[in-house]
């Protein structure tokens, strides 16, 4: 606060102090000239009045005039013979009029065809009001300091309130948000400091239940690994003990798979998204998708060739195959007889549309089968098997592409998956 | 014969388990979907219930809130999660014990044995008292392991087994609690009437000195078995 405060009020100091200075200077050095002139022309007028007066009186009641100027005059009055003055008379023969010092308005005015010299000035002030000013000018930077101040302790309360509640959600209350209130805000970091917290917020819960899931997922064939194991250990008959080694191969099989999955998931939320694609064909990449999951020879696989006209677009082709592939066995899995596969096709987005005849998905599942380790059943049931990463790495995928994934009803009854990104 | 439903998604696992259980002499019926749980264990009333928490169609929790109150029988819960908020849930909600995968086969069946002491102990309480000093004091025979109580001697295979005082203390805690999981805390008071810190490792240490020198070591221990986050376990029928 303190120093927040003191900052600020020396900065603003030195500001002014610096901006009066060189406004002093350049009356000094640039525009003293201008000066001059400026207090020549304040005066003609009283040279003149003193010209003519001078003319019309007679020497004895011109020096009694003289001689009862007003004593309390803040422009004193002086005559001097032109060999008296202190300075070269030769000053007076352009002008009449010789300024002797600009700021304290000290100036000469010889009479036209006399020896007589006037001299005006220094201008003095009516000395309570010099006092008063005097008063008045020391009480600016004490006047301005508090304002300052004032200023300063409004901002650093609201600075502290996000202070505290920064080091709260540092201290991992992930809960803590500050309050938008007018009179709370500062600019628009109350706002934005919510919208952190919030999405740290998600991430961290995020994390921590994929951390569960990814527990639970690797403990189920651990378990049977383990439970497998000490009934190895206690077997006798060498046919049995031959089928719990299987067994166990079989569950580190699994473990193994599972945390290949796991590794491309873990890959693909970390890695950047992509930003340069290149051109490819779109043709091959399904195609190649379709042959290498073919042997399924139950469900038929249709996919309807899109023109070479539009076969270019840009994407990665190993992502991209992996990303249909998943749907594709997604959709082999749950469909009856039947997938469909076609691509639409325009300036802005390209689509493809996956449609199975399997039982579809109900609308209110349809944002969280994407998340990580998400069935439709919720019970990490073996029955379809997978390890409920296919789709969220599809998810993944479809962003890096800039693109998205989405499900609708498809025309043949099931669930229709339709992954698009952007075709430039 | 005793009886055990077992509620479990996974085939093989849940396969594996009645398979060892039955090997033990227990009469175990399957039930992978939760939703058909209730009626099985309302109608059958076995002695034990072993329930799955992440079950297709119903949730452990959920079955267990829906037969506690006319289910007289124990319940075990198995899950994968160590979340407390799990374990407060299913005792709030009746469970009696909890086991966490991976398991191991003997600590379940250890496990499964409590349970039924247990409901033996309730229905003759008064025995139960007298017999536990008669315990202590007199000798334990597991197979090949006896302890002689008054001669603090201990021998395997009719060999001495040399120990140290607190090697010896903690062996007969243990056999004294046979079939019972002790937790490191349990451990520690009993055996220097200290309060556990949860960070001193003196417990795992001596346990593991006890198991070389028995002759139960690796990770394959079938005689003093760790049990994950939870204790140990004296088995008493394995000395052979």
């Amino acid at each position: 606060m303190t120093r927040l405060f003191v900052s600020f009020y020396v900065v603003l100091f030195c500001l002014i102090s610096a901006y009066s200075f060189v406004a002093d200077m350049s009356v000094e050095t640039w525009l003293s000239d201008m000066m001059v002139i400026d207090k020549t022309n304040d005066y003609i007028g009283a040279f003149y009045f003193m010209e003519n007066l001078h003319k019309s009186l007679d020497e004895q009641a011109f020096d009694k005039a003289i001689e009862n100027f007003p004593r309390q005059s803040n422009t004193p009055l002086k005559m001097f013979n032109i060999n008296n003055i202190d300075f070269d008379p030769k000053l007076f023969d352009h002008d009449s009029i010789y300024v002797a010092d600009e700021y304290n308005d000290l100036l000469y005015y010889r009479f036209q065809d006399s020896d007589l010299v006037v001299r005006i000035g220094p201008m003095d002030t009516y000395e309570p009001l010099t006092e008063y000013q005097y008063w008045y000018e020391s009480g600016y930077y004490p006047f301005l300091a508090l304002g300052i101040f004032l200023w300063v302790l409004l901002f650093h309360t609201k600075l502290k309130r996000l202070d505290k509640a920064a080091i709260e959600l540092g201290k991992g209350n992930l809960s803590v948000r500050v309050s938008q209130k007018g009179r709370h805000r500062v600019g628009k970091l109350n706002h934005s400091f919510n919208l952190m917290a919030t999405q740290i917020e998600l991430l961290v819960q995020g994390h921590k239940n994929l951390t569960n899931a990814v527990a639970h997922e690797l403990r189920t064939p651990m378990a049977r690994i383990r439970f497998q194991l000490d009934m190895l250990y206690n077997e006798q008959e060498n046919k049995q003990r031959q089928e719990y080694m299987f067994g166990i191969s079989d569950d580190l099989n699994e473990l193994s798979d599972l945390v290949d999955e796991l590794l491309t998931f873990a890959k693909f939320d970390r890695d950047p998204i992509a930003t340069q694609l290149q051109q490819n064909s779109l043709n091959t990449c399904i195609n190649n998708v379709i042959r290498s999951r073919h042997f399924n020879s139950q469900v038929k696989i249709n996919y309807q060739q899109q023109s070479t006209k539009y076969d270019l677009v840009p994407f990665e082709p190993k992502n991209l195959e992996r990303a249909i592939g998943n749907l594709l066995t997604n959709a082999q899995k749950y469909t009856q007889d039947t997938v469909n596969i076609h691509i639409k096709h325009d300036r802005k987005l390209t689509s493809i549309f996956i449609d199975d005849n399997g039982p579809g998905i109900p609308h209110e599942s349809r944002v969280d089968i994407f998340q990580p380790f998400k069935r439709l059943d919720d019970s990490r049931t073996r029955e379809t098997g997978g390890y409920g990463l296919g789709l969220a790495i599809v998810k993944q995928i479809a962003i890096r592409h800039g693109g998205s994934v989405s499900i609708d009803e498809s025309p043949i009854g099931g669930a229709r998956f339709i992954l698009s990104w952007p075709s430039k | 014969m005793n009886t055990i439903i077992l509620v479990e998604d996974d085939d093989k696992l849940s396969s594996l388990i009645q398979k060892y259980m039955q090997q033990q002499g227990f009469q175990v019926e399957v039930i992978a979907d939760g939703r058909l749980a209730k009626k099985a264990i309302l109608t059958n009333q076995p002695d034990i219930v072993i329930l799955d928490l992440m079950l297709p169609g119903k949730d452990g929790l959920t079955i267990c809130r829906e037969i506690r109150s006319q289910y007289k029988g124990s319940i075990l819960f198995l899950t994968a999660s160590e979340d407390d908020i799990d374990h407060v849930t299913g005792i709030e909600l009746g469970a009696d014990d909890f086991i966490i995968k991976p398991i191991q086969p003997r600590v379940l069946l250890a496990r499964v044995r409590m349970q039924l002491r247990k409901i033996t102990m309730i229905s003759n309480t008064n025995e139960q008292s007298s017999s536990d000093e008669v315990h202590s004091v007199s000798d334990l025979h597991f197979g090949k392991l006896s302890i002689f109580t008054k001669k603090r001697l201990v021998t395997l295979n009719d060999e001495k087994i040399q120990l140290t005082t607190s090697e010896y203390d903690l062996l007969l805690l243990l056999a004294n609690h046979a079939e019972e999981v002790l937790s490191r805390d349990f451990i520690f008071k009993a055996t220097r009437g200290i309060e556990y810190d949860g960070m001193d490792r003196t417990v795992d240490t001596k346990i593991a000195n006890l198991r070389k020198k028995l002759g139960d070591s690796g990770s394959l221990s079938s005689k003093i078995i760790a049990v994950r986050s939870q204790g140990y376990l004296f088995v008493p029928d394995n000395w052979h």
